[in-house]
């Protein structure tokens, strides 16, 4: 874990409040960009972003001073939309398309998370490819992790994590090229 | 470019940004929800520091290393003799504790503080003293008198003045800037409550006549005010009455101090008030 890192979790494990404001300043807009990637809908974002910060907080007795804090937080990010994905799934309420969320323009008042135009046309692609390589390039890009803690996430081989890497990217690509066409 | 011409940049590019007044609200309930799971828990499991930096380190060798450093720490703080009582020991070692999760977090721990035997109940180890209402400003009084800026008894009430030099205002400008717990407000009609943020009022009277000062200080309720006097009937500045809490400062910058001070001389005067006890 980075020293600053740690820093911030043990004097958060201390009771600070200002150690968790910058916790949730550091990481809130990695996570959020993240989780809209994955989830393709900025409110199913929002809400898994929110639970994992929540979760963080109520969990911090046991995490640890060893591990990384951000890939802590990454990995509930994923576990927490995979988790959602099953649930959808199980209820048959997939939206048109087969995508697991439907890419949600509508902004409410309330709202948190504020897209720029290139990340909402970028999630409404990536809604369109399969889950796991969706999630492939999503941690590689946005989680900066290796190919090889990718597989350990998504318990398969590095061959195979490289392989859904390189049809994601050209699916993706291939959505890019045909939303900047219309 | 056409995203799909570099979709890796395109990726690294797409940003997101967040509403401010969201990330209040979602930060409070965080918050909340800490002090929640605290109050919840029993004070076995409580967050420890003895607990917290033995369980994180691995080596052997270090955990005793921490463990001579927090006996010396301890027997550093703790005067002993021979017929120290064990509750007294017991309230030491509870001291040196809050001590050094103080150090840790970077805070003071003030004197007058009273330490609950709980000490992982972290709302009270904070410099918001126990017996003044005010919020604490020693870290300002500590920069000055290591300057070696007195302070002039002057006036009727309850405040006390220091002159600051012009080439030391500077050096004053940037502690208040970098330390924490400062609220710099540079407006004067601002009013201020007993218990606020630690602030600082930074009023600019630059064009003022010769000789302006603060003349009195009276106090009421909660706070104080700080009414000015302009000599020599030449008032070119529209502040004439602010309101302090107790324990807030004022920085009044462009103030001739005497009435034979040439202009060159524009002086900063921080007003400090007295804090007293409720």
């Amino acid at each position: 874990m980075i020293p600053e890192d740690k820093l911030l979790i043990l004097k958060f494990k201390l009771g600070s409040k200002d150690a968790l404001g910058q916790i949730f300043e550091k990481y809130k807009n990695d996570l959020l960009k993240l989780a809209v990637a994955l989830a393709g809908d900025v409110h199913c974002a929002e809400d898994v972003v929110q639970d994992v910060f929540v979760s963080f907080v109520r969990s911090a007795a046991r995490i640890g001073l060893r591990g990384s804090l951000k890939s802590y937080l990454i990995t509930s990010v994923v576990n927490r939309i995979r988790n959602l994905k099953r649930d959808l799934q199980r209820h048959e309420t997939l939206s048109i398309d087969g995508r697991d969320c439907i890419a949600n323009d509508l902004e409410r008042p309330e709202q948190w998370a504020i897209l720029s135009e290139e990340l909402k046309l970028l999630s409404k692609a990536m809604a369109q490819i399969p889950y796991e390589q969706r999630e492939v390039i999503a941690l590689y890009m946005q989680g900066d992790m290796t190919f090889r803690q990718i597989a350990n996430v998504q318990n398969a081989s590095i061959k195979t994590i490289q392989g859904r890497y390189r049809y994601g990217l050209d699916k993706l690509r291939s959505k890019l090229n045909s939303t900047v066409r219309k | 470019m056409k995203p799909a011409d570099n979709i890796e940049e395109f990726f690294r590019n797409a940003s997101i940004s967040t509403n401010p007044k969201a990330d209040e609200t979602i930060l409070d309930r965080l918050i909340m929800v800490r002090e929640e799971a605290i109050d919840t828990k029993p004070a076995f499991t409580k967050p420890n520091i003895w607990r917290i930096l033995m369980n994180g380190v691995k080596n052997r060798k270090v955990k005793v290393a921490i463990a001579v450093i927090v006996l010396v720490v301890f027997l550093g703080l703790v005067p002993f003799n021979g017929t120290t009582a064990f509750g007294r020991i017991a309230d030491e070692v509870t001291t040196t504790m809050a001590r050094l999760k103080a150090m840790v977090l970077g805070e003071e721990l003030g004197e007058t503080e009273h330490v609950e035997r709980q000490i992982d109940k972290t709302v009270t180890i904070r410099t918001k003293s126990s017996v003044y209402s005010s919020p604490d400003i020693s870290s300002l009084e500590d920069f000055l008198s290591k300057r070696n800026i007195g302070f002039v008894p002057e006036g009727s009430g309850n405040a006390k003045y220091a002159v600051i030099c012009p080439d030391e205002v500077a050096a004053l400008q940037e502690f208040l800037q970098s330390s924490e717990g400062f609220n710099i407000v540079a407006a004067s009609t601002v009013l201020a409550y007993a218990g606020q943020e630690a602030m600082i009022k930074i009023v600019d009277t630059a064009g003022a006549g010769t000789g302006a000062a603060i003349s009195a200080v009276q106090d009421e309720n909660s706070r104080l005010k700080l009414d000015f006097a302009f000599h020599n009937g030449q008032d070119g500045c529209d502040i004439s009455e602010i309101e302090l809490a107790r324990g807030e400062a004022l920085l009044i910058s462009g103030i001739r101090i005497g009435q034979n001070a040439s202009s060159d001389e524009l002086m900063t005067v921080l007003v400090l008030p007295e804090v007293t006890q409720n």
